[in-house]
């Protein structure tokens, strides 16, 4: 596996984050399953799935017409979908942090749990402040689909991006601006990126978002 | 002895809206509506699709934000107040969605559950529409549109509401449920309650209302009670006669020959008919048609008015 990864090309082990051949092949090996273009997607798929549905969708399909003229506070709606997010993400994460638990204990990999506990906290807050966004984009919506592609459009051009800068050393300066540099468990299980740092800017960026979506539902027509 | 203050002397209407503006970009929503629904009213909002009978309701359910204007309900602002009004409020949607993986029963529920009471009408306006137990504990998305309607209908009333919001309930439901609409309409006006009906059937309108509210083009162009109504509104009769009659002999007032031949006679008739008809009993009939009066010849009635 070490001689794989050793012959692939550097960019590509930039952006997986994985050097063949270093001491710490194991804990990035284990990091870049958190990273997985199917643990991202996976991650992502319900913080842009639950906005749409639940905020788009019911306002498509015009069910908020009965359950809005009941006596409930309009800023109920978008909270409880964000607390279902917190839920449905929260859940995700244990199950991935038992995978790596249970990972550590039969292979005995004797890595350090803290720090991908901490890897764990980052990834709950980055995407959570992903569903944020969503359901800021989403409450400006009236068709799901729209909203849904809108939202896909979004995350995916901030991946493309960030991918851009990883494999461009003439981008570095570009680092900053990187979205999903606030998500890097490679670099944060090996203590290279401050994650009090990742985890305050997402949760900016959550609280802004959240705001954004709470304010424009209590105002828009239904 | 206690005093009265002058406020609770002061009867304040259920619904005031006052000069309710809603413009959709450049296009017109609605523009300048003035009502007043009282208490114990039933106060129908007649007028054609697309004539702002929705964007008005949804206006004065607080699911759209006015451009211009304000309404008030049990004298408090909607926007401001939206959440302690609604307590009190039944609504029947225009275009009723459902949540289509409840079962009704669950949705029934589910709904009952913001009015924190017992929802006093359930049983009976279950029993009184037909639906069955095995209906209930089926999903709404098996439910057929008169089903769904139903089921819309005993939302809005199961927890006697003060005020009844109704756009077009009537529409997928057949006649004798109708009947049993209009029924317990009339059962909950008589107990106090308030009702806005919209429609764009005048008879129905004419049934149960007191007073009507006619809106074209985003315009309230009238409000009537119903006698008044049909005091000035256009009828049309056609007679057909045994025997050659001549139109000279029907020259009533308010009454306006619009087609003649030989045998036949097509009347406009405004207000009063039984000058006419004392007229044409006079003659062998052979066939009288008295069709249902349409919207537009109503509101042909006030534009030519105005």
């Amino acid at each position: 596996m070490v001689s794989f990864i050793q012959r692939l090309p550097p960019a590509f082990t930039t952006f997986i984050g994985v050097q063949g051949g270093t001491a710490q092949f194991a804990t990035q090996m284990l990091a870049f399953g958190y990273t997985h273009p199917i643990i991202i997607i996976s991650l992502a798929f319900l913080q842009v799935s639950i906005p749409a549905r639940y905020i788009t969708g019911e306002i498509e399909l015009k069910t908020f017409d009965i359950l809005l003229t009941k006596p409930l506070k309009r800023f109920i709606i978008p909270s409880s979908i964000f607390t279902f997010l917190i839920i449905a993400l929260g859940l995700q994460f244990i199950a991935i942090f038992l995978g790596t638990i249970a990972g550590d204990l039969y292979f005995d990999l004797q890595i350090n749990i803290a720090d991908y506990g901490k890897a764990v906290f980052v990834g709950f807050v980055f995407f959570l402040s992903m569903g944020s966004m969503a359901m800021a984009i989403c409450t400006f919506q009236i068709e799901k689909g729209k909203a849904l592609s809108k939202t896909i459009g979004l995350i995916v051009a901030l991946y493309f991006f960030d991918t851009i800068i990883k494999l461009s050393k003439s981008l570095d300066h570009l680092y900053a601006y990187s979205y999903f540099q606030l998500y890097q468990p490679g670099k944060l299980v090996q203590n290279q990126v401050d994650a009090s740092l990742c985890v305050l800017i997402s949760l900016v960026l959550t609280g802004l978002f959240l705001m954004v979506a709470i304010l424009q539902f209590n105002k828009r027509d239904l | 002895m206690s005093t009265i203050s002058k406020k609770e002397y002061r009867v304040e209407p259920i619904i005031q809206v006052s000069h309710l503006t809603k413009y959709f970009g450049k296009s017109i929503g609605i523009e300048d509506i003035n009502l007043e629904i009282h208490k114990g009213e039933i106060f129908g909002f007649l007028g054609p699709n697309g004539a702002g009978k929705s964007t008005t309701i949804r206006l004065m359910l607080n699911l759209m934000r006015p451009s211009f204007g304000s309404v008030k309900i049990f004298n408090r602002n909607v926007q401001k107040h939206y959440d302690k009004i609604f307590n009190t409020i039944g609504n029947v949607p225009g275009e009723l969605r459902l949540y289509e993986e409840l079962t009704g029963y669950n949705f029934l529920n589910y709904m009952n559950k913001f009015s924190h009471q017992e929802p006093k009408w359930q049983k009976e306006l279950i029993n009184a529409f037909h639906l069955s137990h095995a209906d209930l504990n089926k999903k709404i998305k098996h439910y057929s549109h008169g089903m769904k309607q139903k089921l819309g209908i005993i939302q809005a009333l199961q927890d006697d509401p003060e005020l009844i919001i109704m756009d077009e309930p009537s529409e997928g439901l057949d006649p004798i449920n109708k009947n049993v609409l209009y029924d317990y309409l009339q059962k909950f006006k008589a107990s106090g309650k308030t009702i806005f009906f919209s429609s764009h059937y005048l008879t129905e309108v004419e049934k149960i209302c007191d007073r009507v509210g006619l809106v074209k083009n985003g315009k309230l162009i009238t409000k009537e009670t119903i006698p008044s109504l049909k005091e000035k509104m256009i009828r049309r009769l056609e007679v057909t006669f045994t025997q050659p009659v001549l139109a000279d002999d029907f020259d009533i007032q308010s009454t306006d020959i619009v087609e003649q031949d030989s045998h036949r006679l097509v009347f406009n008739v405004r207000g009063n008919i039984n000058l006419l008809l004392k007229q044409i009993a006079k003659y062998d009939v052979k066939n009288l048609v008295f069709p249902e009066p349409s919207l537009e010849d109503t509101f042909m009635t006030f534009y030519e008015k105005q």
